[in-house]
């Protein structure tokens, strides 16, 4: 077929209808049949959902913006050395199960990975965070961080137990716990920050949990949702960061309130405690 | 969060196929095509009570071909959908044409400037009129009609034509 006969845009003669006529049928045929995902239908709630929750707090941080300044100004609770609340579980008082997160000598993990550890509903300490104490909600499971360098602080908690499976990249670094997270469940990253200038940027005062986009572990754990808080810490007497990262799928508001309070119980370990072991995950 | 109502997984049910079908000549790709179905389908459900009274389809088309369009503006790099889908069941004699079929035919909308690909879609997928296909790119017929134009000038010579996919006719092209 030419195509000089086709040039008006307004002309429909033979020639074009044919042509039409031959596109709709290679659109027809060539567009396949594709299968829907099982989880359509909840991926487009937790989109929505997730939309919604930006919105508002788009809306919320725009009027609270002069609160948030007013805070930021105002003492940091977290900062000053907090009485303890509970057993402080440190590495003395943990079950054995919170510093046995080995590593080989050359520093990569063994493999051998940690149990859930933490009884339920007290303090604890992680090794690799031994100057920050944090409460581990009634039912939640707690393990210790392996990574590559034994320098890197961190912890996880979560709403199911964290089996032995990690993921860890193959040039080192950090170790993520693998598994499917069950519905309504929550898998909960505190990481030590070393980073002045984000440090300086934290405020003070009460710490909030704002939206994140799932990262790519979390979204391949089944999480639909991801919410970031940070805290201030007092670490060999300088302020430090706890960045918390918190994986949730499907999150009820009981499992919400929980990661809210983890946030909060995030404080300098007080002077009394135990030292911790150091880390060796 | 409110429960998705039944009429709206029944539409998704319903619709959602065909729809999936209009993704995919927008993107070209199954991922993005059920990634773009179900950022349309998550904008559409907060509205749907409203929404469902008159032409959900409708409306629905329209939310689907002006993400993509936006998507495109903005050079969208975020959330990728992920896990793997059923290839679809082969209708023709030979799958592979099917395959080769489906990848040629994609590779020539994909080249398509994506304002010309919405309205390919739209006109000769779809099947809407050249008023229907304003309506839902926002634009005049008079636009429509142009890009109507250079979509099929710039398709010309890329596809194959229909002897040859019928009766393995000489290898004409449109």
């Amino acid at each position: 077929m030419s195509g000089s006969d086709l040039l008006d845009p307004d002309g429909h003669g033979p020639a074009r209808d044919e042509e039409e006529q031959e596109l709709r049928f290679l659109l027809q045929q060539a567009a396949p049949h594709l299968a829907a995902p099982e989880d359509r239908m909840d991926r487009i709630r937790a989109r929505a959902a997730h939309t919604r929750r930006r919105r508002r707090a788009v809306g919320l941080g725009a009027g609270l913006t002069g609160g948030l300044i007013a805070a930021a100004l105002a003492a940091a609770p977290a900062v000053a050395p907090a009485p303890e609340r509970g057993v402080v579980a440190g590495p003395a008082g943990t079950p054995s199960a919170v510093t046995s997160a080995s590593s080989t000598p050359s520093g990569e993990p063994s493999g051998a990975v940690t149990p859930p550890v933490a009884p339920p509903g007290i303090a604890i300490r992680f090794p690799a965070l031994p100057d920050t104490v944090v409460e581990v909600p009634n039912g939640w499971h707690a393990r210790n961080g392996i990574t590559s360098d034994p320098r890197e602080g961190i912890g996880f908690l979560a709403t199911q137990p964290l089996d032995g499976k990690s993921s860890c990249p193959p040039n080192g670094g950090l170790c993520v716990p693998l598994g499917p997270l069950a519905a309504g469940g929550a898998d909960v990253t505190l990481q030590l920050v070393d980073d002045q200038g984000r440090i300086q940027q934290t405020p003070g005062g009460p710490a909030t949990l704002t939206e994140g986009t799932p990262d790519a572990f979390c979204v391949m754990n089944g999480g639909t949702r991801e919410l970031v808080g940070h805290r201030i810490i007092v670490r060999n007497g300088v302020p430090a960061l706890i960045e918390l990262t918190a994986c949730l799928r499907e999150p009820s508001d009981p499992t919400l309130e929980q990661v809210r309070q983890v946030l909060d119980s995030i404080r300098t370990a007080g002077n009394d405690s135990t030292p911790a072991k150091a880390p060796r995950g | 969060m409110r429960d998705a109502t039944p009429d709206f997984e029944e539409f998704v049910a319903a619709c959602g196929p065909k729809l999936l079908r209009v993704a995919w000549l927008l993107t070209g790709d199954r991922h993005q095509a059920e990634d773009l179905l179900q950022t349309a389908l998550a904008k559409v459900w907060p509205k749907w009570d409203r929404i469902a009274i008159d032409r959900p389809e409708a409306y629905l088309r329209k939310v689907l071909v002006n993400c993509h369009v936006s998507w495109w503006r903005r050079r969208w790099t975020g959330e990728l959908p992920h896990g793997e889908l059923p290839d679809r069941p082969s209708v023709g004699a030979d799958p592979y044409e099917d395959v080769v079929l489906g990848q040629v035919v994609a590779q020539a909308v994909r080249a398509l400037a994506p304002r010309q690909r919405a309205v390919v879609v739209l006109r000769f997928f779809e099947d809407l009129s050249v008023e229907e296909t304003a309506e839902v790119l926002r634009c005049s017929t008079g636009t429509v009609k142009s890009r109507t134009h250079h979509a099929l000038a710039a398709l010309r010579g890329r596809l194959p034509s229909r002897e040859l996919l019928l009766d393995g006719g000489p290898r004409e092209r449109i």
